[in-house]
């Protein structure tokens, strides 16, 4: 039994550790506590497996999760502000590049600026779409809200995109 | 719209290194999984009183409903008419049993122990044998006749040994006393005994007793002379009046007030 949840996890975290990686660095701007978020949310999926607990999406879970250990990291970081870090030069995330392993072009950085620069009822949601490919029906049981309205978030956030970077001109 | 496709791009290149990876997948297997308890609801009934401040308010409602009982107890025993409230008793008996009547006209004596026979001589004043509750009506109420006095007070206090011999009873009554007797319309006889300022009353009944007679107010006994004496007490303008109640054979005495008479004298004959 505990063989075949192994192999579940392994299969899960193989999968979804990057991504959920990915998007807790972007929240967080700092790798160390990025790797603590993904390890935390990683954990609470094993003992949810442990519990034999039917995840119908895991990979909706594990957005779920960190989206809401992130939460739990900004009201225990009161003072600091997602925005002000990320506007903040030195605190700004550890580049992949930096560790010699994937290279974070400026395109890249442009992107990501834009995308954090838009009001956050749509960052999230336009960030986990297009970043992370993930359906409306997912990100909006992550934001806990309903697909209708991930969609509504999505498309408004698209424009707002786009008319930040010029490029629907 | 190129550059954006390829920002993205970029930005999904972001990954931990193998050497990271593989360092979170041991801490996750190596952490030591803590049996946690399961969250209790907040919601059931027993959560109610463990979590919230609810307990608090509950107990308060209590500690309220109970303490108001209690006030409406002690006052409803203590108080006058129209919720005046007076300290009565002052070291002397009380019948423990006079507060369960919920007002006044209930703690009343019953209307057959008013006068309803015709006096003889020496008739006592309208607004004294006009019985109990016509005498709570009085706006005020003289301190010093409020102090009761136990029966073997009063006992040892009479001194007469005058015998009056009336119809089916004798007894013993103060000799600066006057008395006057009469027959009651439902059947049996009276007799009033007065003085300047006290006044008793005993009424015979040969038969059973009328039914408005309520057994409840006769809730307490007293033995005097080896003779068990039921009584209950009611206020009056004059204080707390006590009236006994005696029966023998199937005849019944009732007395209001015994401050003339020696009860321990009294005989059924």
């Amino acid at each position: 039994m505990e063989d075949n949840i192994n192999y579940t996890f392994k299969k899960i975290y193989a999968l979804h550790s990057d991504g959920i990686f990915r998007f807790c660095l972007v929240r967080v701007s700092n790798r160390e506590q990025a790797l603590d978020i993904t390890q935390e949310t990683f954990l609470r999926l094993w003992q949810t497996l442990l519990e034999e607990t039917e995840l119908k999406n895991n990979r909706a879970f594990l957005f779920t999760v960190a989206h809401h250990l992130i939460i739990d990291y900004y009201r225990k970081k009161k003072s600091l502000s997602l925005d002000k870090m990320l506007g903040d030069d030195n605190t700004s995330f550890d580049l992949p590049d930096e560790k010699g392993n994937v290279e974070f072009g400026a395109e890249g950085r442009f992107v990501l600026n834009k995308i954090n620069s838009l009001s956050p009822t749509y960052r999230e949601p336009v960030y986990l779409r297009f970043v992370e490919d993930l359906s409306p029906e997912e990100i909006g049981k992550i934001l806990d809200i309903s697909a209708n309205a991930a969609s509504v978030r999505i498309n408004r956030g698209l424009e707002e995109l786009r008319k930040n970077t010029g490029y629907n001109t | 719209m190129e550059n954006e496709k390829i920002g993205i791009e970029n930005l999904k290149k972001i990954t931990m290194t193998p050497e990271e990876k593989s360092q979170v997948f041991q801490n996750i297997l190596n952490t030591p999984l803590i049996a946690k308890p399961p969250i209790k609801s907040p919601y059931s009934f027993i959560s109610v009183f463990t979590r919230h401040n609810l307990s608090y308010s509950l107990a308060f409602c209590l500690l309220l409903i109970f303490f108001g009982g209690a006030s409406y107890t002690y006052f409803q025993k203590q108080s006058l008419e129209n919720g005046r409230v007076a300290m009565i008793n002052k070291g002397g008996i009380s019948d423990n049993n006079s507060f369960r009547a919920s007002n006044f006209n209930q703690k009343a004596l019953p209307n057959n122990l008013n006068n309803t026979g015709s006096t003889t001589e020496n008739s006592i004043p309208t607004d004294t044998k006009t019985g109990a509750n016509a005498k709570m009506s009085a706006s005020t109420i003289s301190a010093p006749s409020a102090t009761m006095m136990s029966p073997n007070d009063l006992k040892s206090a009479r001194a007469s040994q005058i015998i009056y011999q009336g119809t089916g009873f004798s007894f013993n009554y103060d000799s600066s006393a006057k008395i006057t007797s009469g027959t009651l319309s439902g059947g049996g006889s009276y007799v009033e005994i007065s003085s300047t300022d006290k006044y008793n009353s005993i009424h015979f009944y040969p038969g059973t007793l009328p039914n408005n007679f309520r057994p409840e107010f006769f809730a307490s006994t007293t033995l005097i002379n080896g003779k068990t004496f039921y009584h209950g007490d009611v206020q009056t303008e004059n204080g707390i009046q006590r009236s006994y109640m005696y029966k023998k054979g199937g005849k019944t005495i009732v007395i209001q007030n015994d401050t003339l008479i020696d009860l321990g004298s009294i005989e059924i004959n």
